[in-house]
């Protein structure tokens, strides 16, 4: 860790870095992507796994590595779990059809549809970061389900009453709400942005991409990734860690234009270089910096196991970390 | 003696462990502040293993004496994997973090191999034993539907002479068949399943002798009678399941590289097809007692028409026709057959001829 002694203490800037050889995650993939076939998809939880696996191992913060602790059993029993959920709501559903009541299955099918993505958000934001360490030190996400499901409607509401504008207010209440509920230990998170900010460098950001064919939109990039990171910090007891990115529009540009061009040109073969570019590329960008000792983190949250949520996620295609 | 890095699992203070290796187990010390340094003693049946790359691994214990040690050295990730496969063997995911890409690359060969045999072995002979079951009124009923979809105009006429020029020859086909004039420029004859057979005018016209006229309804009928359109139907219905099943979750480029080369695989089947049409045609000819040299001219004629284009083989239809020549040639040979005057088909030939004066 680089120290700084100033008049204020001790400043830390520990480094995220990504140390993933394509290569090798390559052939994760690709070993994952056989398994998973000649399975006919039964092997999906435990490619997760391995795959998860591979990436959290070869990130390193202040030169020690994450770990993901969850196995493909408990994401299989969460997947058999969803899919139970699922079949249990059809068969509802039909039966009341069947006795006639048509509206009340309306309404019952599209309330569990509702309540299914974010109760798929909360499940899957406890599954995964009770199972991320550093250090032996365990995340954690402590989002109450029924509070972050009344306030996930109340903000889709609102999206939809307001035609897509009140969006940009709608995404960061909800990501204040589950960035400032995810632990570190003993050290909390906390997410603090502006919607109007939001809002308006999102308009800027597509009236530009729309004037410049398409060019800006690597801006933009940076700008939202730039909003994502700027605003997050690390606390722990009095001492604050701030996180800033470094990424610019031009830097993106570079990025994708490259993974374009290595997806067109390998076939789609080439995802896995692509996947550790970016990953690479996202973690190298970002400065932390602040009077935290991250050896003082201790261990506060509880273990959690049940995986339905973070497969429900998959089911519904959210890619939500 | 290796050097690692160990955590209780209380705070994440990173404490320096030096540690050896025993055939069952693993021993490491750590420093306690002006006391002599702890010891602990793991058991290789109490810990995880988390191997990241083939230089750092991480072991978890969750037994009493809880925390994780993490070693960053190559040598003592080979060291401790002997050691430890004697307790649980050694998962592939392993195989593939100690050899990175080889690995990668082998099962990507596994797969495409895979993909490979389905494709041009397995999903084939699946399709046409699926064929063999399929009774023939699937045929008929897949005929009618493409006649009446296409819903071409016929000349009634030409039709009943074409109809009646068919009735002087035997044919092997389980199927009734009716052969139809389309008139139109286009210089082409096709088959439908259920034994539907329709001959353009345009190729009528060219065509100078019975022989040529026989050759070209038995080559059409031969596509009936081996169900060419059912089979090709099946085949392309199972590659496509196995497209579905195998790039579900595979990039955009990689799918369209695959229907486009799967286009082309096609177009040898399809060449397959011709041929056996060819052969099976000149066999119903022989039977038939009629001249199988009216085969080759009837290519003659057709290399005519095609003269104009020159397509390469790989990308058509049809094997090419000095290909379709040869080999037709071939086949008189090997199987000569004797020739009846069959005057009946001369006198309709004529009259059908007659018609496009």
């Amino acid at each position: 860790m680089e120290q700084q002694y100033g008049q204020t203490g001790t400043v830390n800037r520990p480094a995220l870095t990504y140390n993933g050889d394509g290569g090798t995650f390559f052939g994760i993939l690709i070993l994952n992507a056989l398994l998973t076939a000649v399975t006919f998809g039964f092997y999906y939880p435990w490619a997760k796994a391995k795959k998860l696996q591979y990436i959290y191992s070869s990130t390193e913060l202040d030169g020690s590595r994450f770990a993901w602790h969850g196995t493909g059993k408990e994401m299989f029993k969460g997947f058999l779990k969803a899919v139970g959920v699922i079949v249990a709501l059809y068969i509802t559903f039909f039966l009341l059809m069947k006795a006639g009541m048509i509206a009340v299955a309306f309404i019952v099918y599209f309330a569990a549809i509702i309540a299914a993505v974010p109760f798929a958000i909360h499940g899957s934001n406890r599954y995964h970061w009770s199972r991320t360490t550093w250090r032996g030190i365990r995340f954690g996400y402590r989002g109450q389900r029924n509070e972050f499901i009344l306030l996930f409607i109340k903000e889709m509401f609102l999206t939809l009453i307001t035609f897509g504008i009140y969006g940009s207010w709608a995404t960061i209440n909800l990501r204040t709400y589950i960035v400032s509920n995810i632990r570190f230990g003993s050290g909390e998170f906390k997410y603090e942005a502006n919607g109007s900010d939001y809002f308006f460098m999102n308009l800027k950001g597509y009236f530009l991409s729309v004037l410049t064919l398409g060019i800006y939109s690597f801006w933009w990039q940076a700008d939202m990734y730039r909003f994502m990171v700027d605003h997050t910090y690390l606390q722990h007891e009095d001492k604050t860690f701030s996180l800033r990115s470094t990424a610019t529009g031009g830097e993106f540009a570079g990025l994708l234009i490259v993974n374009a061009i290595l997806l067109i040109v390998t076939l789609g073969i080439g995802y896995a270089w692509i996947e550790t570019r970016t990953l690479s590329f996202l973690m190298s960008h970002v400065e932390i910096e602040g009077n935290v000792d991250l050896s003082q983190l201790s261990q506060t949250e509880e273990e959690y196991r049940n995986a339905m949520g973070e497969d429900m996620a998959d089911l519904l295609d959210l890619s939500i970390i | 003696m290796f050097k690692g890095t160990f955590y209780d699992h209380k705070v994440a203070v990173a404490i320096p462990a030096t540690i050896r290796i025993f055939d069952e187990s693993l021993q490491f010390e750590t420093p306690v502040e002006g006391m002599p340094p702890r010891r602990h003693h793991w058991l290789f049946s109490e810990i995880n293993v988390d191997m990241a790359d083939k230089r750092f691994i991480r072991l978890v214990n969750r037994a009493d004496d809880a925390g994780t040690l993490e070693i960053n050295d190559a040598a003592f990730v080979e060291l401790f994997l002997e050691k430890y496969k004697h307790i649980r063997s050694i998962g592939l995911d392993r195989l593939v973090l100690r050899n990175g890409v080889k690995v990668g690359l082998a099962a990507l060969l596994v797969i495409v191999g895979l993909a490979a045999l389905a494709h041009f072995v397995i999903l084939p002979w699946c399709a046409d034993r699926v064929v063999d079951r399929l009774p023939r009124s699937f045929d008929k009923e897949l005929g009618e539907t493409a006649v009446q979809s296409m819903d071409e105009e016929r000349d009634p006429a030409a039709s009943a002479l074409l109809a009646k020029f068919g009735a002087q020859m035997h044919w092997d086909s389980p199927d009734s068949l009716k052969f139809f004039v389309v008139p139109s420029k286009i210089e082409n004859a096709y088959a439908l399943p259920g034994g539907y057979v329709f001959v353009y005018t345009g190729l009528l016209k060219k065509l100078n002798k019975k022989e040529e006229l026989a050759a070209l309804l038995s080559h059409e009928v031969a596509h009936v009678s081996c169900r060419h359109s059912v089979r090709k139907l099946c085949r392309d219905m199972s590659s496509s399941v196995l497209v579905t099943l195998v790039l579900t979750n595979s990039s955009q480029a990689a799918s369209v590289f695959y229907s486009n080369a799967n286009a082309l695989y096609n177009l040898t089947y399809s060449r397959q097809y011709e041929q056996q049409a060819d052969i099976v045609g000149m066999e119903t000819l022989r039977k038939n007692h009629i001249d199988q040299h009216g085969m080759v001219e009837l290519m003659q004629v057709l290399q005519k028409l095609s003269e104009k284009v020159d397509v390469p083989e790989f990308i058509s239809t049809h094997p090419l026709t000095k290909n379709r020549i040869s080999y037709a040639k071939e086949n008189i040979k090997k199987h000569p057959g004797t020739v009846d005057p069959h005057e009946q088909m001369d006198v309709i030939f004529a009259q059908l001829k007659a018609l496009y004066k």
